[in-house]
C-alpha cells in the first residue's frame, strides 16, 4: 500500500521544479548585472546620458517590468513542469502509481489553486528582488572587467539569499 | 561660452582638481593635456555633467550645470555632444542606429529624414557603406569615427573629445585629426580635445591647457608652449619631442 507521506513526497517534486526555475531565473539576473555592468565600464551608460536618456528609464524600468511580468509566468511553467515530473516518477518508479492515484492524491493533498496563487506572489517578489539586485549592482559597477565579475557573484549570492528569506517570509504571512 | 570656476574634486585623500578655473569661448578649439591620470577625463565629464565636482562651478552659456535637476540639465546636454576615448557604441545596436539615435531622442525629424541625416554623419566621418555592421565588426579607429558621427548628428554647439586619437596607429591619428579639424571648421563648434598627443594639438587647435598636479600650468597658443617655463610642461614637450 502506498501512504500518504509517500504521495506528499512525490508531489512536492513540483515544489523542487519551481525552485530549479528560480534558480534558472538568478543565473538570468547575473546576465543582466554582466550586459549592464559592461555598459558602464565601457562608458554606455554616460553615453546614453550625454544623449539625453535617462539610463534608469531606458536601461532599468524595461527590465523590471518585464521581470514582474514574467517571473509570476515562470513560477506557473516550473509548477506544470514540477507536476509532470512528480506524475512521471511516481508512475515509473519501483513500486508504481498509476495516473488517476497521482490526480486523486494530488487533489487530496493539495489546494491547487492556493499553490498556484501563493506561487505567482512569490514570483512577484522573486523577481523584483532578483531584478532589483542585478541592475543595481549592474549600473553601480567600477573597476572595469574584473568589477563586472565581482558585480555578477554579488548578484547570484545576494539573490539567493534574498529569495531564501523572501521564501521564508511569504510561507508565513501566506500560508 | 563654457566658464569654470574655483572647482574642486577629490576621490578620498586625492585631490584630482584644485581650484581649477578657467573660460572656453564659442568656437574655439582647445586642447587639454598633460600625464595620464591628472583628471583630463574628469574635467570633460564635469563639462556635461557627469560627474559632480567637491565645489566650484561649471556654467554653460550662463547656466551652472552641476546646480540643475537631471531634467535641466538634460535640456542643457542638447547643445553639447561627447566623443568617448573608445567609442562607447550601443553594442546591441548596428553603426547606423547608434548614429541614429541623438536624433531620434533629440529631434522630432520623421524616420526617413533622420535615417538621411545619419547616413551624412557617416558620410563626413568616412564610413559610409558600414551603416549595418555591429560595433564588434569595428576596428579601433572605425569605432571613434562613428563615435564622432554620432556626436555630429544632432548637430551641438559644443563636441568634447575624450582621447580620440589614443591607441591608433599614426596614419589613423592624422585622420581623425584631420576629421576633428574638417568638423570644427565646417560646423563652427566649440571643440575641447583631451589628448596626449602633441601632434593633435599642434594641428587642431587653437589653444592649449597643460594641467598638472589638479592645476592649470599653462595656457597659451600651441606653438608658444615652448617658452613656458614650468618644468613638467617642458618635460612633457621634451619627451614627445615637440621642443
Amino acid at each position: 500500500m502506498y501512504s500518504i507521506d509517500k504521495l506528499k513526497g512525490l508531489f512536492s517534486s513540483g515544489k523542487i521544479g519551481r525552485r530549479d526555475f528560480i534558480q534558472g531565473a538568478v543565473a538570468l539576473g547575473a546576465t543582466i548585472t554582466a550586459e549592464i555592468g559592461t555598459m558602464r565600464i565601457t562608458e554606455q551608460i554616460d553615453a546614453l546620458e550625454t544623449i539625453s536618456f535617462n539610463p534608469i528609464s531606458y536601461l532599468i524600468m524595461p527590465r523590471m517590468i518585464a521581470s514582474l511580468i514574467m517571473f509570476p509566468y515562470l513560477v506557473i511553467v516550473g509548477d506544470i513542469f514540477g507536476l509532470i515530473g512528480g506524475l512521471v516518477a511516481s508512475t515509473s518508479s519501483y513500486e508504481p502509481l498509476t495516473a488517476s492515484m497521482f490526480f486523486d492524491g494530488l487533489k487530496m493533498n493539495t489546494n491547487l489553486v492556493n499553490d498556484c496563487f501563493v506561487g505567482i506572489i512569490k514570483g512577484l517578489f522573486f523577481g523584483f528582488a532578483i531584478t532589483s539586485i542585478a541592475c543595481y549592482k549592474g549600473f553601480y559597477t567600477e573597476g572595469g572587467a574584473e568589477g563586472v565579475g565581482k558585480s555578477t557573484t554579488y548578484t547570484v549570492v545576494a539573490s539567493c539569499i534574498s529569495i531564501v528569506i523572501l521564501d521564508y517570509v511569504l510561507a508565513a504571512i501566506l500560508l | 561660452m563654457i566658464k569654470i570656476s574655483k572647482l574642486n574634486k577629490s576621490f578620498g585623500e586625492r585631490q584630482i582638481l584644485r581650484d581649477l578655473s578657467f573660460s572656453i569661448e564659442k568656437g574655439e578649439c582647445i586642447s587639454i593635456i598633460g600625464k595620464s591620470g591628472i583628471g583630463k577625463s574628469i574635467l570633460l565629464k564635469h563639462m556635461i555633467g557627469l560627474m559632480k565636482p567637491d565645489s566650484g562651478q561649471i556654467s554653460i552659456d550662463e547656466k551652472i550645470i552641476n546646480e540643475l535637476t537631471f531634467q535641466q540639465l538634460q535640456k542643457i546636454r542638447k547643445k553639447i555632444s561627447m566623443v568617448f576615448q573608445f567609442g562607447a557604441l550601443f553594442d546591441f545596436m548596428n553603426v547606423i542606429d547608434n548614429v541614429a539615435l541623438p536624433l531620434k531622442k533629440l529631434t522630432d525629424f520623421s524616420n526617413d529624414k533622420i535615417m538621411s541625416y545619419a547616413k551624412k554623419s557617416l558620410l563626413d566621418v568616412g564610413l559610409e557603406g558600414s551603416e549595418q555592421m555591429m560595433p564588434s565588426e569595428l576596428s579601433g579607429g572605425m569605432k571613434k569615427r562613428v563615435g564622432i558621427a554620432r556626436a555630429i548628428s544632432a548637430n551641438p554647439e559644443y563636441i568634447l573629445y575624450d582621447e580620440p586619437t589614443t591607441g591608433l596607429d599614426p596614419i589613423m591619428t592624422h585622420s581623425i585629426n584631420n576629421l576633428i579639424k574638417k568638423i570644427h571648421n565646417e560646423e563652427k563648434l566649440t571643440s575641447i580635445i583631451v589628448t596626449h598627443e602633441m601632434k593633435t594639438v599642434q594641428n587642431v587647435s587653437d589653444r592649449v591647457l597643460f594641467l598638472d598636479d589638479g592645476i592649470i600650468k599653462y595656457d597659451g597658443k600651441p606653438s608658444e608652449m615652448k617658452n613656458c617655463k614650468d618644468k613638467t610642461v617642458l618635460q612633457f614637450l621634451e619627451v614627445s619631442g615637440s621642443l
